[in-house]
């Protein structure tokens, strides 16, 4: 692992923490009640929105395992991120304008509340509430080792310690400030990462000779690795263009944001604004991962032991100091940010929705509930990190697939298609909790059921998708509310 | 006037069986192409809006899922691993399709939306009247 002695970047690293403490102070201030808590009280206007969704959709994952991914297998991952510049306007089309609608005529705060008012009964509501907790506990995992990984490169200590202090900042400002704290942190993140992003590509550029020199490297070491589908082939890289591409449509940190803006007609050019701004930060998952790569086959820099390790040990080595410090306290901002967005949901579940549809009636005193479970979930997800790593490894990547699967036909099509039954919604949370898990598994355990390359999600995906139709043609719908009836001919 | 997306919600499943097909039998380019039609029926579904029709919306729609199949084809076309090393603008020509094709061509789809947004999408009017019917001051 490499670490610094640089003062800058650590004086970056100390003043991001301390800055997170005061947006956690500010934020509770504002935040009075569950509305706020959960939905930031309908009040964002459209660059928080903009910049609260990339930052959540990127996260640490973006920042640290896309430029490994780049490094180990070149331009395969590139069809992750790529493909969020239409990937994240299909998300407003598909969900925008109803969405924000709904919260505007029903007491909604959460998307398992908006699939029970769709639908009506409790059962959609309670598999969705499952299948959400059962993402967020991945990905908070995974966002937790990524705090810990970058504090211990930082400021050079033990895990322990470098765990300790980041999910001490983070506990501070999601438990005190809700959605809040996290909005306006993805905000300073959005910001601060845009123009890194572009400073860092005309680095890599520079480190590697030029876009030209890097490629006829790295076409004479593989071919493969910088033609157009990467080392892991075509069936990898189509799949995941297929999986990202539509499955951000059913990232529930993304679509619940657009509920979040204040005015609905803002929604008019965030679509674009945001599948622009995620392609410069696409820039970053690019060129750190080319340019490693490319000083590695040079001989100019030993072979990396892991590849997560190609941004901290570019940023470290390839990089100015100040440069590093921003893109390193960025890189916390994107990792702590998008925790708070799933610690959000993961309470709004246990706390909110769960409830809801087993009584029908909200917790008396939801806010502080919201609070212990935020904190609650913290910890458990601590624990996670640190002694069921494998499990850890497991719920992450079982993460995206799950929430894309889920989320897309029940709420996608569901809020598109008036056709749509409640029946078909629970079949097609279950067929994608299911297939994720047994698929992901069994390929873990040295049993692949699929053909190399082709990607666990989006198998669960088209299945998904094909059982919510074919459910919903041979079932029987309940009569809509006129509310509903009228929101889906909006 | 109610809205009826019943064709496309259909199709959607028959795209997503054929999609299935073709990854489950290792043919990675039809995954692809069905991938792109696939997104092309879910957006439609977002873009329609009943009693106004976006023809010039939808069209736009199609040649984007189109124009991003060619690319793609293009991408196994001009991609020979063989060969000697072929550039466009410092990229492989088969990774060029992806960088400066496929990608900026994502954002057609973000003008699109702000462009049909006050006339297809959510004119005011029918803003308004939803939320004078239907929201409890």
């Amino acid at each position: 692992m490499p670490t610094t002695d640089s003062q800058l970047i650590l004086a970056c690293v100390v003043v991001y923490l301390a800055s997170c403490a005061a947006v956690g102070i500010w934020a509770m201030r504002r935040t009075s009640s569950t509305a706020d808590f959960f939905l930031a009280g309908k009040s964002l206007g459209p660059l928080v929105v903009v910049m609260a969704t990339i930052s959540s959709v990127m996260s640490g994952f973006g920042f640290v395992g896309g430029p490994g991914l780049v490094y180990e297998s070149g331009t395969s991952s590139l069809w992750m991120v790529f493909v969020a510049t239409f990937s994240l306007p299909v998300v407003f089309m598909l969900t925008g304008k109803r969405l924000r609608l709904l919260v505007e005529v029903r007491p909604i705060l959460t998307l398992p509340e908006a699939v029970a008012a769709r639908y009506g009964g409790s059962g959609p509501a309670i598999v969705m509430s499952i299948a959400i907790v059962l993402g967020v506990l991945g990905y908070l995992g995974t966002q937790v080792l990524a705090i810990g990984t970058v504090l211990q490169a930082v400021l050079g200590i033990d895990l322990l310690v470098a765990l300790t202090i980041g999910l001490g900042v983070l506990a501070f400002y999601s438990i005190a400030g809700g959605i809040v704290a996290g909005v306006y942190t993805d905000l300073f993140q959005g910001l601060l990462m845009l123009g890194a992003a572009i400073a860092v590509l005309i680095q890599c550029l520079k480190v590697g000779g030029g876009m030209q020199a890097i490629s006829e490297t790295l076409w004479a070491m593989d071919p493969e690795y910088i033609g157009p589908w990467g080392s892991r082939g075509d069936m990898a890289a189509l799949s995941w263009m297929l999986l990202f591409g539509i499955g951000a449509a059913g990232q529930p940190h993304a679509v619940t944001k657009l509920m979040m803006l204040k005015d609905i007609r803002q929604l008019k050019w965030g679509a674009l604004a945001t599948g622009l701004s995620y392609m410069v930060l696409a820039m970053l998952w690019m060129g750190i991962g080319l340019a490693m790569r490319t000083v590695v086959a040079r001989g100019e820099h030993p072979a990396l032991e892991n590849p997560d390790l190609a941004a901290p040990t570019f940023l470290l080595q390839y990089t100015p100091e100040l440069l590093a410090g921003i893109v390193f306290a960025g890189l916390l901002a994107a990792i702590m940010s998008t925790a708070d967005s799933f610690l959000n949901l993961g309470a709004a579940a246990v706390v909110r929705d769960i409830p809801m549809a087993l009584r029908g009636t909200p917790l008396a005193n939801e806010l502080a509930w919201s609070r212990v479970a935020t904190g609650t979930l913290l910890l458990l997800s601590a624990l996670f990190a640190l002694y069921m790593e494998n499990l850890i490894a497991l719920l992450g990547t079982f993460g995206w697939g799950t929430f894309a699967a889920a989320i897309v036909p029940s709420v996608c099509i569901g809020m598109n298609w008036k056709r749509a039954t409640g029946t078909a919604c629970v079949a097609s949370i279950a067929t994608s909790i299911a297939l994720n898990f047994i698929l992901e598994v069994s390929s873990r355990h040295g049993y692949p059921l699929l053909p190399p390359g082709l990607a666990v999600g989006a198998v669960a995906l088209l299945a998904a998708t094909a059982v919510f139709v074919c459910v919903s043609l041979l079932t029987r719908r309940r009569e809509l509310a006129p509310d509903i009836d009228a929101l889906l001919d909006v | 006037m109610a809205l009826n997306n019943a064709p496309l919600a259909v199709a959607s499943a028959i795209v997503s069986i054929l999609a299935l097909g073709a990854g489950l039998s290792g043919r990675a380019g039809l995954l692809g192409m069905s991938g792109v039609a696939l997104i092309v029926l879910l957006a439609a579904m977002g873009l329609r809006a009943p009693g106004r029709p976006s023809w010039l919306a939808l069209g736009t729609l199609g040649a984007w899922g189109v124009v991003f199949c060619s690319l793609l084809a293009l991408g196994y076309r001009l991609h020979d691993p063989a060969g000697p090393l072929v550039t466009i603008g410092g990229f492989p020509a088969g990774t060029a399709m992806l960088v400066y094709g496929t990608t900026p061509l994502g954002l057609v789809l973000g003008v699109l939306y702000a462009v049909a947004f006050d006339r297809h999408i959510l004119p005011l009017d029918k803003q308004r009247d939803f939320l004078r019917r239907f929201r409890s001051e």
